[in-house]
């Protein structure tokens, strides 16, 4: 071989070995391989990968000389027949190379397919061949068959070898590239997304060190770069954070998605608050992580994404907690419980600790409201609170802060404040043991009031920091707080003077009837502020004794100034006129006289005794029955007449009854048989139901309020009156 | 009670149709009763075609059940009727 030769084919072999080093494409690196190959060392030739299957697929194809396209071509369509005994089949099948140094007809025929085949191969002019196969890794991959020709060359054993040393180049060269085509495809598709991605990305090597990190890594684990995150290892990752979940509970490395990951299983997400330890930065990070498996089902590594979601969760902590705080302020009506519940809400989204306290009768602080995630810490704070509340505003600027409607940001808790508001001894070693932080001081106060106290949220034993959105959120917390006590010492005041004024339409006490006895029930519906349109009354008349039961329509003020209108005149017109019918009159008249339409509808009895006879004249006016009770059968009295102020002259119609001793009569107002139960409303017929066993006025009035109460669902939705007569007997 | 009044605007009469009504209370009697009135005040006819049982129970405690005048058995029988 010329020196020539020799220095074309240590030529190719470097060029194999640079395009191996690219990393280029696959189908470019066949071209470049094969013009390396063709024609430095061969005429024509051709280039094939074999899968793990076997299966043959032929991936290039040069020819030089004449009608070259129209060849290669032909030879990347043709199909090395699987079987033949020589050529490429052959070296496939052996795993060693193959040199036909004389190319016969016969030979043709026995690689040719068929005869068109036969025609190609023909038409290549070939002299000498080899064909070898490709090993990469321990394993066939392809083969390269190469022949010579039209150039007047031939091959010998030195070619056969030298085809072997490139096959094995070649083999590496493609390996390489086929790989690199993947993992490059794969590389690229990856870089694009992690880099653009907000979300933290590692991947940690299923021995256990991180692999991969990105900028966002770095950025959320506040450390320099993504190799300071690769170099660390995760316990020394860990080491740098204080980690929560949402209920405050501290957790570990183990408690990570990742470390579930790295055991092959696939965990939900978890969502924590991330307290980098150096700077007291808080982030709420997702973490998720999914394990990565290789063909043989072992772990190759895991990947992990966080997620921050600091704005989202902060945006939403906030929203939820004013929301659930308004709502816990507005469904109690004692604000202290309210206040409670609003702290306990702040931690720990907000804060490791919250405490309220309000200024008392004196002016000086109380505690009213504590709240940690823990509840012994709880207890303990809310003692330690207890005592330093009084000596709060001695905090440096406290007073003057919160008097001047301004936050206070006290950023360390020291001895010398713990000291300054008065702990000592056994005390000052508990507040010590709470581990307070930073504190912040927010006025409770509504918009134009003064305040009314303070709330504090504090740092325990994180490293949490408070910060201007913690502050803002804050104060929104305090003020909405101190609407909500204004409100709630509002509404007691005012459902002091409703029931104050409740009180005033109905009689304090029923009173002595000499004959009979009187029971009585009054349940008001709704909101205690609410002053409502019941009432019931009992006075003595010239001939007897007047007991009457009314509803008024409609309620709060308008209802109350009329239901006591209403029972002012009965009362008055009673003890005048002694006479039900004209009682009735006269009121009706009453609220003739008033503007727009007024009406009350009024059971009126009048209770006589006689010669020991005792009798009942019933008078309605738009009201259901009185029931007469006897031997436990209950009857209807009274005749259907309209409602009072319904018309300008009434037709109201008095029936009387003879009382027997025992004998009960129930008067009632239409809320107790409107109650409205599960399905339906409790009804006349259930009211009589209840009615027949009672013993004595008192013990029917207990039946039909168990009856009611039982029946009842939901909340109670008007005012129920019961008022039951009974006759004593003799005497 | 804006439906009545709209109802009164565009005809000369009005009906009210109780049958479908579940429940009524002295609330719902209470409109009745100033709707009866703003009528005959009003130079307009009122009807209620009457309720379940338990809604006409309402009217007879009210001592309205014998007012003929005031029941019709269908909501078009004032028109119907010719009325004036």
């Amino acid at each position: 071989m010329s020196t020539r030769a020799e220095q074309d084919r240590l030529a190719l072999l470097a060029s194999i070995d640079e395009i191996t080093e690219g990393g280029v494409l696959l189908g470019e690196t066949v071209a470049r391989l094969l013009e390396f190959v063709v024609p430095s060392f061969a005429d024509v030739a051709t280039l094939d990968t074999i899968s793990p299957s076997g299966e043959l697929t032929r991936i290039g194809s040069r020819v030089q000389g004449p009608g070259r396209e129209e060849l290669e071509r032909g030879l990347l369509q043709r199909r090395p027949v699987a079987e033949a005994p020589v050529g490429l089949p052959r070296a496939l099948s052996s795993g060693e190379g193959q040199l036909i140094e004389r190319m016969a007809d016969e030979h043709l025929r026995a690689i040719a397919a068929d005869q068109a085949d036969y025609e190609l191969l023909r038409a290549l002019e070939l002299r000498s061949m080899v064909d070898v196969p490709l090993l990469a890794r321990g394993r066939i991959v392809g083969a390269l068959a190469c022949g010579v020709g039209t150039s007047g060359r031939d091959y010998g054993p030195e070619d056969l070898r030298f085809a072997e040393v490139l096959s094995a180049r070649l083999a590496l060269a493609l390996d390489n590239a086929g790989l690199s085509a993947v993992v490059s495809r794969l590389e690229q598709r990856l870089e694009a997304t992690l880099t653009s991605l907000a979300e933290a990305v590692l991947v940690r090597d299923a021995a256990g060190p991180l692999v991969f990190a990105n900028e966002a890594a770095a950025r959320l684990l506040g450390l320099g770069s993504p190799e300071a995150v690769v170099a660390a290892t995760a316990e020394e990752l860990m080491a740098l954070y204080d980690v929560f979940d949402e209920r405050g509970r501290r957790l570990s490395l183990a408690d990570l998605p990742s470390a579930h990951a790295a055991r092959g299983q696939t965990p939900r997400p978890l969502l924590v608050r991330n307290v980098i330890r150096a700077t007291g930065e808080q982030r709420w990070l997702l973490h998720k992580a999914t394990p990565v498996f290789d063909a043989d089902g072992s772990l190759s590594m895991v990947v992990s994404v966080i997620e921050d979601l600091t704005e989202v969760k902060r945006g939403e902590l906030a929203q939820r907690l004013l929301a659930e705080a308004g709502q816990a302020l507005s469904s109690s009506l004692q604000y202290e419980e309210g206040l409670q519940r609003v702290a306990e809400l702040a931690v720990p989204g907000l804060a490791d600790w919250c405490a309220v306290l309000m200024h008392g009768d004196e002016g000086a602080l109380a505690l009213v409201a504590v709240a940690h995630s823990d509840p012994e810490k709880a207890a303990l704070g809310r003692e330690v609170g207890a005592a330093v509340a009084a000596r709060l505003g001695e905090f440096p600027g406290v007073a003057a802060a919160i008097a001047r409607r301004n936050a206070r940001v006290i950023p360390e808790i020291g001895e010398e404040l713990l000291a300054r508001v008065g702990l000592e001894g056994e005390l000052r070693e508990r507040a010590r043991d709470l581990r307070l932080g930073s504190l912040i001081m927010v006025p409770l106060a509504a918009a134009g009031q003064p305040p009314i106290g303070l709330l504090a949220l504090a740092v325990g034993d994180t490293p949490r920091r408070f910060d201007v959105a913690d502050l803002v959120l804050a104060r929104e917390l305090g003020h909405r707080a101190a609407i909500a006590v204004e409100n709630a010492r509002l509404y007691s005041e005012r459902s002091q003077i409703a029931s104050t004024l409740q009180r005033s339409l109905l009689p304090p006490e029923l009173p002595d009837v000499p004959g009979f006895r009187l029971a009585s029930s009054y349940q008001a519906a709704g909101e205690q502020n609410d002053v409502g349109g019941d009432f019931y009354d009992a006075f003595a008349v010239p001939r007897g004794w007047m007991v009457v039961v009314g509803d008024v329509a409609g309620r709060g003020a308008e209802a109350a100034a009329l239901t006591s209108l209403s029972r002012y005149t009965l009362r008055t017109a009673g003890k005048l006129l002694g006479d039900p019918v004209a009682a009735l009159e006269q009121l009706n008249a009453a609220l003739r006289e008033g503007p727009g339409l007024s009406l009350v509808s009024v059971c009126c009895v009048l209770l006589r005794v006689a010669e020991d006879v005792a009798s009942a004249e019933v008078v309605l006016a738009g009201h259901p029955p009185a029931l007469h009770i006897r031997s436990r059968t209950v009857r209807p009295v009274g005749v259907f007449a309209p409602f009072l102020g319904a018309y300008p002259h009434g037709r109201w119609e008095a029936i009387t009854i003879e009382l027997a001793s025992g004998d009960q009569l129930v008067l009632y107002t239409d809320g107790v048989i409107d109650t409205v139960g599960e399905e339906e409303r409790f009804g006349e017929e259930r009211l009589a139901a209840a009615l027949g066993d009672g013993e004595s006025a008192a013990d029917t009035v207990a039946r039909i309020e168990r009856a009611v109460s039982g029946f009842a669902y939901g909340p109670q939705v008007d005012d129920t009156a019961v008022i039951v007569v009974e006759r004593a007997g003799r005497g | 009670m804006t439906a009545l009044a709209e109802a009164r605007a565009a005809a000369g009469s009005l009906v009210l149709d109780l049958r479908e009504v579940g429940f009524m209370d002295t609330s719902g009697l209470r409109l009745i009763i100033e709707e009866q009135q703003r009528a005959a005040s009003g130079g307009y006819r009122f009807a209620v075609v009457r309720g379940p049982s338990r809604v006409q129970r309402l009217f007879e405690i009210a001592g309205l059940a014998g007012e003929e005048d005031l029941f019709v058995d269908a909501p078009d029988q004032l028109a119907a009727g010719g009325g004036d």
